[in-house]
């Protein structure tokens, strides 16, 4: 049989604009809710700060400047994915929204080019086209934050820190594509933010030869709760309209969303779950408003405040329901992550509580493949480590959470495959 | 194009891992020829009961398209698992898939071609 695919060719073009709409919205609001004056010296203290964990954007810069950096961060992504010929799926609208949230806490529109380039030079090495590793180079301003410290945050002086910092970032993205295969292997895909991992080991490796040279890279908390309503608000309100335009889509074509939404509750999410085959478009776009909607109620449900680490967690989670997570493999583990805020240490409304229950949902698979009561305890072992890992890297890997659910899944994953009982299907 | 040939000794692990473990066959066949174009896979399972929802989901999983931009990321994690059961990433390595159920004996031909 000749591959092909006419369900899913009809959806195409609504993917190609559609997924402009989320980053020209955050552009247009924070263009409007600001002076430009405002905007532009808000921009100018993105740029320049360190960006290790947690930077809030909304601390540093504003409001305004922060969802104009967030909305042009995600346009650059579509508009490279554009150009290099992508063809869009569910990894892709992940990786694209995972930009998006973190570029609300550490990514800006100056620290994503390294990386950038970095990894289409090893594909230039390599030999084979950029689009090919198009997905590391996005999920791989993880490091993003390493050119903004050594750049804006090292004792360097001014053009040998740039220099040393871009160059710094060049080389993580450059060693990131292999890295990254390799990892997979690690966790056997339980973790969703392989690349989380891959930054950690390749942060941790770059900030122990940093600090060897007496550079100072270390976590910071800088976070901001002042417009809590007001993005509380919009979140929700573009959650909804994502909810209502993958039913509208689905009217519109082969109306089976309920049966395409089964299907999609039926997978593991285990790498490579992609919705949008598994389901098709419109069933992802309702499922990533609904998990919106499920994760903004986690943090209301904590007494959290929707800051810039949270909103990134938010925003992560919406992106991945097109490519692994769902209501069933991600609730128990924010379960296990509440459960453990309760016995542990550490106060449950607080903002690390809060993402690590977001960002805990990497091991979302875990919960799909064994079990609710595994999806629990992985939640509930994921907290301490998340709070352990950080100071490895100093925080130049933002996604720490994918750092921290690498080792989790595979410690927990290897335990539960031997105390199983025996099941071929 | 660089891990070519462990890429389909993956591809052949992953499809036997899941339909070993799926459809606990008696005996199992795997050919492989290496050809102009590329690799040809053909993988036989007897004695086993596929329904014809199982076909069809086989057929639909194998029928997505080969996808280089996950196929040079995610490659690694194919015949990894022994619980797995989706081999949409067999078919974002392969060009071509055909699915064939006669007299309890499944078959699967696969064909990869070399860029």
């Amino acid at each position: 049989m000749v591959k092909d695919e006419p369900d899913e060719m009809r959806y195409d073009k609504v993917l190609q604009y559609g997924i402009y709409v989320f980053p020209v919205l955050l552009l247009i609001v924070g263009l409007f809710s600001e002076t430009p004056s405002a905007i532009i010296a808000g921009m100018r203290n993105i740029i320049t700060s360190p960006s290790v964990l947690l930077h809030d954007y909304l601390h540093i810069g504003g409001v305004g400047a922060t969802l104009v950096n967030a909305g042009l961060c995600g346009i650059i992504c579509c508009v490279l994915l554009a150009l290099l010929r992508v063809e869009l799926n569910g990894p892709f609208v992940a990786a694209v929204y995972t930009v998006i949230g973190f570029a609300f806490f550490g990514k800006n529109i100056f620290n994503v080019w390294p990386i950038f380039i970095g990894v289409a030079l090893f594909a230039k090495v390599q030999r084979v086209p950029t689009r090919n590793y198009a997905l590391v180079a996005l999920f791989g301003t993880t490091l993003a934050p390493l050119v903004s410290a050594i750049t804006f945050g090292s004792h360097l002086s001014g053009g040998v820190a740039a220099v040393t910092g871009a160059l710094l970032g060049v080389l993580a993205g450059f060693v990131l594509p292999p890295l990254a295969s390799h990892m997979l292997r690690f966790h056997d895909g339980y973790n969703i933010y392989n690349i989380g991992f891959t930054g950690g080991i390749v942060g941790s490796f770059l900030t122990a030869w940093l600090r060897s040279f007496d550079f100072t890279v270390a976590p910071t908390s800088l976070l901001e709760d002042r417009y809590d309503f007001f993005l509380k608000v919009l979140l929700l309100v573009f959650f909804v309209f994502l909810m209502f335009a993958g039913y509208v889509l689905d009217r519109c074509g082969n109306r089976v969303i309920a049966e395409k939404m089964r299907l999609i509750h039926a997978s593991s999410g285990r790498l490579i779950s992609d919705f949008m085959r598994i389901g098709d478009v419109p069933s992802s776009v309702f499922n990533m408003g609904f998990m919106g909607l499920i994760a903004s109620f986690f943090v209301i449900a904590l007494g959290g405040r929707f800051n810039g680490p949270v909103i990134g967690g938010i925003l992560t989670v919406v992106g991945f329901a097109a490519f692994g997570k769902h209501v069933k493999n991600c609730v128990p583990i924010l379960l296990g992550v509440y459960l453990a805020s309760m016995l542990k240490m550490w106060d449950g409304g607080s903002t690390p509580v809060i993402i690590a229950g977001l960002f805990g949902t990497t091991l979302a698979p875990i919960a799909g493949q064994f079990g609710v009561f595994a999806g629990i305890v992985a939640g509930f072992c994921h907290l301490s480590i998340v709070m352990n890992v950080g100071v490895l890297h100093g925080g130049v890997n933002l996604y720490n959470n994918g750092f921290a659910g690498g080792f989790v899944a595979s410690f927990l994953v290897p335990i539960i495959n031997s105390l199983k009982k025996e099941d071929r299907s | 194009m660089k891990h070519e040939l462990k890429k389909v000794l993956k591809i052949a692990d992953e499809v036997m891992t899941v339909c070993m473990y799926k459809y606990e066959p008696t005996k199992t066949y795997f050919t492989t020829e290496k050809c102009k174009s590329g690799y040809e896979l053909l993988f036989r399972f007897e004695n086993v009961d596929v329904s014809e929802q199982e076909i069809k989901e086989l057929r639909d999983k194998l029928s997505a398209e080969r996808n280089p931009e996950l196929e040079d990321y995610y490659w690694q994690l194919a015949g990894e698992v022994e619980n797995s059961n989706e081999l949409y990433l067999v078919a974002l390595m392969s060009d071509l898939s055909e699915v064939c159920y006669d007299e309890q004996v499944l078959s699967i031909h696969l064909s990869r071609k070399a860029d």
